[in-house]
This record gives structure tokens, C-alpha cells and sequence, in this order.
């Protein structure tokens, strides 16, 4: 057991000197641990840097209050591993795998460590089989595929969180497989308001739960996304089976990882993050993936800090995500929920290798209807609706239809809306904005396509 | 957030938006003032045509027909409030509709858009109208492209390929500058119809131009005229009184007065109708002026409101820039480079 000793603290981040021939590697757990009369200190670290001078410099994952200087460090000699397998079914944890939900505690004879290589490229398997949400603007404009990522963007209280609880509830209850949901750096709340939620529509124990909210230090917050990714990874590679994963929020990884990295002595760029934004994104998401023994599956809910899709951090995330879905705060203005901006979001899988001809056609139809209000609004704001031609006043008026339609009840706002959730299938989805595209509906009142499923529902 | 090019695209593209609707409103406002001096001028015929014709009425009562007349003592009352009182057009459906179930209805109307609700508004006064002409065949003769297409599209929208039958003629490119061949043709339009008997009445809908601040779509029916009411009408427009048996009009017709009467009916409706296109004409100028005065005080705070987001996100970028060069200087200083 190689034991160091600590010469600096600034605040989660240490430096700790080990004698020369016995110095950690990089992502090691150290364990510091000292018991007083007044208080008991026990604090995972995980080693991020080697500074030279026989020298690590560790994140804390736990708060460091009470560390001094000259306490002594043990390295754990590996890094941090949590329990895996059937037993973590149903159960809430932390970022230590330690079960957080009042329960017993977990035995379990695999523990993984939390650190480890993304699947080889020759394992990788893409798939091709569509995944159905029940939620019109996705399923149309926004269509994802099994073993897929999809992204939630948005602002603070655009529905984000919402949307992942709604997509939670419409695929898992009908999903053979496992989920996994890593809770990053949100409210505490909004946690346990999911394992409520799951308790009562009976799918927790088909569910991994695991959290490292917003009270949390900014180590815990940074990894524990590992953490749950890992529980997701056994699923997949030993049990073999599809595994959904959700996350929210990923921005909150980014974030935590910015408040260490000038601590960590790092030089800070573009707007404060760290300069090892597109690394960091990177180890996480490369490891969402799947292969050839079965898929994850990942939603993942994105702040966008004041509403700027250009921030750094997000447009990193980006990238990594199949089908981004932007939340925009204009359209949560109006009223319309989900808020999903129809012109913003995009999918690569809206392509007719993936979806069909048709459902292509209707979609781009769609957007392409929809661009053209938002370029005749202008006009309309300067010279007003009179002054456009009998052509134009069509295309907004089934402009606004189709706006309209993009609206759906969702079963976990139910509360808030006090309307019942639809599902609705995808070729439902389809022929009705097919209807409204070819004007089958032009004499039925606007308002009457409002949070709406089906076409049948309007005709009611 | 968006771009800051693509900010200033948008500003400049509904700068030049500006630009054009401002030079419609000056283009309006110029023919504002020329169409008030034409209307002034067709006021000053239509009076003296109007006297004459009173004279030649107060000479020779009850002697001369016309088949544009009718005398009836109810009509005459209907017609004369309905002059005045447009919009309370009240009938007595027993009696007016008597004898009277082809109508032919004129309306005038624009031919280019960008005027606001104008064309909008004497569609409003014609369902009216179509209201109180209840269960009468209904055709129509229409000046202004504006006009027709609306025509078509609400009011004739059931019946589709019979269009044609119910708009017996459209007339194009009159409306921004009436003159009095028009007019007349117009009128010898409706005159023909009229004679052969295939309508029975004819009304004119169109925006009375009070001032320049006050415009007013109304309708009218022109024919049948009523001898009684051409010169009561004048007769209250004058205020002076006059006495018409005096020497002083004391006039020798000649070839005799049912032939000139003939005549001056033919040139009395021409005016009615050439007041009508040149008053519809100023009104649509009155329109197109307060329209492009709002669509440009619009775009200038669309401009307003894109500049102040422009300046905000520029400067908002600045401060961030300013923010990564001290933030590093800081960093790179603990660091000891």
C-alpha cells in the first residue's frame, strides 16, 4: 500500500507527494481518511495529473473540509469501481456506487471500475431499426435510432427535463431491456420526483438510478456520469441487452469540469472552459455506444446557457449526438409544448435510407413550410397579413396549422395541463401533417389543432 | 443567439423595405392632392348639371319620360334617406323588391394592393348590401383587380366555373387615375344592360371620400333614377334660394326639352359615376398613405428593436473577449510563464 502525503489544498483540488518509486497513476482512487474526537474525514480523490517533484494532483470527490496539509494518503491502486449487475436493478446510488435510497446495501460479486477504454472500433455496431417515441415532432422532424444518441438542447425552463421524463415514460414502459438514468448536477428534487414517478408507472425495477446533483461537489458531478454509464456497460456487454440511458444533464459535466480546471492549474479558453473541453466530452461520450454484443440507447438533456447555441460546451456536445432536438424559448412563448424550434433541430436519420420516402417528403415539407412563415413574418409585421397573396396567406395559414399540431399532451405534465398524454404512432403522425400539408383541413379553425394527438382527435 | 451578420442582414433588407413603402406613402399623398383638384372640378360640372336638370324638371313637370325614371313617392323618400344615411338602410322588402329582381351592382375597388383593409372594407359594405337584397339574382360589374379576385374568392366562391355569368365585365386599370372616358364607358356599359332589360336596378358601391381623414365605403342605388330626387338632391346641396320662375330663367329650348333632357340624364350619370371613381380613387390614396405610414413606422421599429439587439450582443461579445484575455493573463501569471 503506497502511502503520500498531502502539500497543498485548494479547495477539491490537492497535491499529494509519494515517495518516488511508488507514485499513482492517473485516475487512481486515494483514500484519505483521519478520525477525531470532533470529526471523521473519509474522502475518495481520484488522481488527475502527475506535476513532477514526485508530485499527483487529485480531484477530491468528496467535500474537503477538515484536509490539512501533512495528512497521510493511501492508493487505493485502482480507480474507483462501483457494484454492477442484477442486485443494482431498482436501486438509487452515488457517484461511489453506494446506494443512496435508504435500502440495503448492495452486494454484488462484480465491481467495475469506473475508468476504462471505449469499445474498439471493430465492435461497433450501427443499427438502422427506428426507435418510435409517441411524440409527433420527434418521431417526425427528429427520428432516432436504436442504439442512437439524442439530445435535448435548451435554455433553463424550456422543458428539457420534462421531455426526457415524457420520453422515459413512453419508451421504457414498452422497452424489454434496462435503463440506466444519470442525474447530473440537477435539482435534488427533481430526482426523487423520478423515483416516484418510476415507482408508481412500475418500472424501477427495470431501472438503474443515479445521481450526483447540484449539492454535490464539482468532482462528484464530473464523474458521475462514469459511474452510471459503467452500471449501463455491464448490461450491454455481459447481460447482452439493449440499454436505454438517459442523462441529465451533460452540460452539468462540462460545467463541473470547468470550476476545477484552472484549480487543476489548467490555462482556461474560450469563455472560461476548460482547454480540455472536447477530451473531456469526448471520454464520456465515446463510451455510450453499441456494439456488437448489444446497444445503448442514450437521451441526453443539454442546458444551453443563455440560450446561445454557440456556446463552446454546447456546440462540443453537438457533435456527438445523432439527432439534436433545440428547445427554443420563442415557442415555449407561444405556448406550444414541447417547445421543439421544427427548423433548429435536425437528425441525420431523417433520410430516406432510414425512414422511407414518404415520411422524408412530409418532414422536409414540414420544415420547408414552416421556414417560409418565418421569412413572410417579417412582412407581415411591417405591411400586415392583407398585403400578402392568396399563395402566401395559404402557406401561413397551414404554417400556423402545422405549428399547432406540433403540440401534443404529454402524460408526466398532466398536472400542468390538466389534458391526458397521448401516444401517437408514427404513421398516425405522418398522415396527419400529410392532411394539413395538402390543405384537407384548411376549413377547420387553428385553435382546434392545438394540444392535440391525432387528427381524429381534432375531428372529435 | 444569433449571429451578428445575420443581424445586420436583416436590418438592411427591411431598410430597403423601408425605403420603398416610404416612397408609396409620399406617391400617395401627391396624388392625394391632384385627385382633390380633379374632384373639385367634377363637383362644379355635376352642380350645374344638376341645376339645369332641376330647371328643366321645374319647367315642365310631368312632361318627359325616360325609361331610367320611375316615380313612385316611396321610392323617392328611400332613396333620398338612403343617400344620407347609408348605413341604415332600411327597406320595406314588400315594396322595393317589387318589380326590381335583376340587380346589377358596380363596385369599385383598387387595382394594386398595399392600401391597408380598403378593398376589405367595401367587401364588408357589399355582404351588407347582398344582405338586403336577399333572394335577387345578383350580377356584377367590378373596376379594379383587387376587387375581382376577392369577389371570386368569397362572395362567388360556390359557384366556381359560372363566374363569368355573374361578373358581366371587369374593368382594369382605372383606378389610380380615372378619367372621364371611363366614366362614360362604364356607363354606357350599365345603360345598355339597363335597356335591354336584362336588370332591373343598379347600385354602386364605393368609399366616399369626406376628407382626407375621413373615408367612408357606402353604396347607393343609381338607377332607377328618380326625377324627384335628382332635383330635391340639388335642390338641398343649393343652399341659395332661387327663384326658377323668374326672368332669369326664363330659357327657350331648343331642339325641344325631352331630347336635351335625354341627353343631360346620359351626362348626369356619367358624373355620378365619374365622381365616384375620382372619390374611390382619393380614398384609396387616403388608405395607401396611412397604410405605408404604418408599415414604415413598423419597420422602423423593427430596425430600432434589431439595432438594440445588435449592439447588445456585440458588446455582450466584447465583454467576453475581455473576460478570456484576463482570466488567462491571470492564470498564466499564477502559473509563472
Amino acid at each position: 500500500m503506497n502511502i503520500g502525503e498531502i502539500i497543498r489544498v485548494a479547495g477539491p483540488v490537492l497535491d499529494i507527494r509519494f515517495p518516488p518509486d511508488a507514485i499513482p497513476e492517473i485516475n487512481n482512487a486515494l483514500l484519505i481518511k483521519k478520525k477525531t474526537k470532533s470529526i471523521e474525514i473519509k474522502i475518495l480523490a481520484e488522481v488527475e495529473q502527475h506535476i513532477g517533484k514526485n508530485q499527483v494532483r487529485v480531484l477530491a470527490l468528496s467535500p474537503t473540509e477538515g484536509v490539512m496539509r501533512g495528512m497521510r494518503v493511501i492508493d487505493v491502486g485502482e480507480p474507483i469501481t462501483v457494484p454492477v449487475g442484477k442486485q443494482t436493478l431498482g436501486r438509487m446510488f452515488n457517484i461511489f456506487g453506494e446506494v443512496i435510497d435508504d435500502g440495503p446495501h448492495v452486494k454484488s460479486d462484480m465491481y467495475w471500475p469506473i475508468h476504462h477504454e471505449p469499445p474498439k472500433l471493430e465492435y461497433l455496431k450501427p443499427s438502422k431499426e427506428i426507435f418510435e417515441t409517441g411524440i409527433k415532432v420527434i418521431d417526425l422532424l427528429c427520428p432516432f435510432l436504436k442504439g442512437g444518441k439524442i439530445g435535448f438542447f435548451g435554455g433553463a425552463g424550456v422543458g428539457k427535463t420534462l421531455l426526457i421524463m415524457e420520453l422515459i415514460h413512453n419508451i421504457v414502459t414498452k422497452h424489454g431491456g434496462v435503463s440506466v438514468f444519470a442525474g447530473i448536477g440537477e435539482r435534488t428534487r427533481e430526482g426523487n420526483e423520478l423515483w416516484l414517478e418510476m415507482k408508481r408507472s412500475k418500472i424501477l425495477d427495470k431501472t438503474v438510478l443515479v445521481f450526483g446533483q447540484m449539492s454535490e461537489t464539482p468532482g462528484a458531478r464530473f464523474r458521475v456520469g462514469f459511474t452510471a454509464l459503467t452500471m449501463a456497460e455491464y448490461f450491454r456487454e455481459v447481460e447482452k441487452k439493449d440499454v436505454l440511458f438517459f442523462i441529465d444533464n451533460v452540460f452539468r459535466f462540462v460545467q463541473a469540469g470547468m470550476e476545477v480546471s484552472t484549480l487543476l492549474g489548467r490555462i482556461p479558453s474560450a469563455v472560461g472552459y476548460q482547454p480540455t473541453l472536447g477530451t473531456d466530452v469526448g471520454e464520456l461520450q465515446d463510451r455510450i455506444a453499441s456494439t456488437i454484443n448489444g446497444s445503448i440507447t442514450s437521451a441526453q438533456a443539454i442546458y444551453v446557457p443563455a440560450d446561445d447555441l454557440t456556446d463552446p460546451a454546447v456546440a462540443t456536445i453537438f457533435t456527438h449526438i445523432d439527432s439534436s432536438i433545440v428547445l427554443s424559448r420563442q415557442i415555449a412563448e407561444l405556448g406550444i409544448y414541447p417547445a421543439i424550434d421544427p427548423l433548429e433541430s435536425s437528425s441525420r436519420t431523417l433520410d430516406p435510407l432510414f425512414v422511407g420516402e414518404e415520411h422524408c417528403n412530409i418532414a422536409r415539407r414540414v420544415q420547408e413550410i414552416l421556414q417560409r412563415y418565418k421569412e413572410l413574418q417579417d412582412i407581415i409585421a411591417i405591411l400586415g397579413y392583407e398585403e400578402l397573396s392568396d399563395e402566401d396567406k395559404l402557406t401561413v395559414n397551414r404554417a400556423r396549422r402545422v405549428r399547432k399540431f406540433l403540440s401534443q399532451p404529454f402524460f408526466v405534465a398532466d398536472q400542468f395541463t390538466g389534458l391526458v398524454g397521448k401516444y401517437i404512432p408514427l404513421n398516425e403522425t405522418i398522415e396527419g401533417f400529410r392532411k394539413i400539408l395538402n390543405g384537407e383541413l384548411d376549413d377547420i379553425p387553428e385553435e382546434q389543432f392545438y394540444m392535440k394527438g391525432t387528427i381524429e382527435d381534432i375531428k372529435k | 443567439m444569433e449571429r451578428l451578420k445575420d443581424i445586420r442582414k436583416k436590418i438592411k433588407s427591411i431598410k430597403r423595405t423601408r425605403r420603398v413603402v416610404r416612397t408609396l406613402e409620399m406617391v400617395a399623398l401627391n396624388q392625394l392632392h391632384r385627385g382633390q383638384k380633379k374632384l373639385e372640378g367634377s363637383k362644379i360640372y355635376s352642380n350645374e348639371l344638376g341645376e339645369i336638370l332641376y330647371i328643366l324638371t321645374e319647367i315642365s313637370k310631368n312632361g318627359i319620360s325616360h325609361p331610367f325614371f320611375k316615380i313612385n313617392s316611396y321610392e323617392t323618400e328611400h332613396y333620398k334617406n338612403n343617400y344620407y344615411k347609408f348605413n341604415n338602410f332600411k327597406t320595406n322588402k314588400s315594396k322595393s323588391s317589387r318589380d326590381e329582381n335583376n340587380v346589377l351592382i358596380l363596385i369599385l375597388t383598387s387595382d394594386r394592393g398595399l392600401c391597408g383593409n380598403y378593398n376589405i372594407l367595401i367587401m364588408d359594405v357589399l355582404s351588407r348590401l347582398l344582405k338586403e337584397l336577399k333572394d335577387k339574382k345578383i350580377k356584377y360589374l367590378v373596376v379594379g383587380k383587387k376587387g375581382s379576385a376577392l369577389l371570386k374568392e368569397t362572395v362567388l366562391k360556390e359557384y366556381e366555373v359560372d363566374i363569368p355569368k355573374y361578373i358581366l365585365k371587369e374593368y382594369f386599370n382605372i383606378s389610380e387615375n380615372p378619367t372621364f372616358e371611363h366614366a362614360e364607358n362604364v356607363t354606357n356599359d350599365i345603360e345598355e344592360t339597363f335597356l335591354k332589360k336584362e336588370i332591373d336596378s343598379v347600385y354602386i358601391i364605393y368609399t366616399k371620400f369626406i376628407s382626407v381623414l375621413y373615408v367612408k365605403p357606402v353604396f347607393f342605388k343609381i338607377l332607377p333614377l328618380n326625377i324627384e330626387l335628382v332635383s330635391k338632391i340639388f335642390a338641398e346641396f343649393n343652399n341659395e334660394e332661387k327663384d326658377f320662375k323668374s326672368e332669369h330663367f326664363r330659357f327657350i329650348f331648343e331642339p325641344s326639352v325631352q331630347e336635351i333632357f335625354l341627353d343631360l340624364i346620359h351626362r348626369y350619370l356619367v358624373s355620378k359615376i365619374y365622381e365616384a371613381l375620382v372619390e374611390s380613387s382619393l380614398s384609396e390614396n387616403v388608405f395607401r398613405h396611412l397604410a405605408m405610414g404604418k408599415a414604415s413606422s413598423n419597420a422602423e421599429e423593427i430596425i430600432n428593436s434589431l439595432i438594440r439587439k445588435y449592439n447588445r450582443i456585440r458588446q455582450l461579445n466584447i465583454t467576453k473577449e475581455l473576460e478570456d484575455i484576463i482570466k488567462t493573463s491571470e492564470a498564466l501569471k499564477e502559473a509563472g510563464y
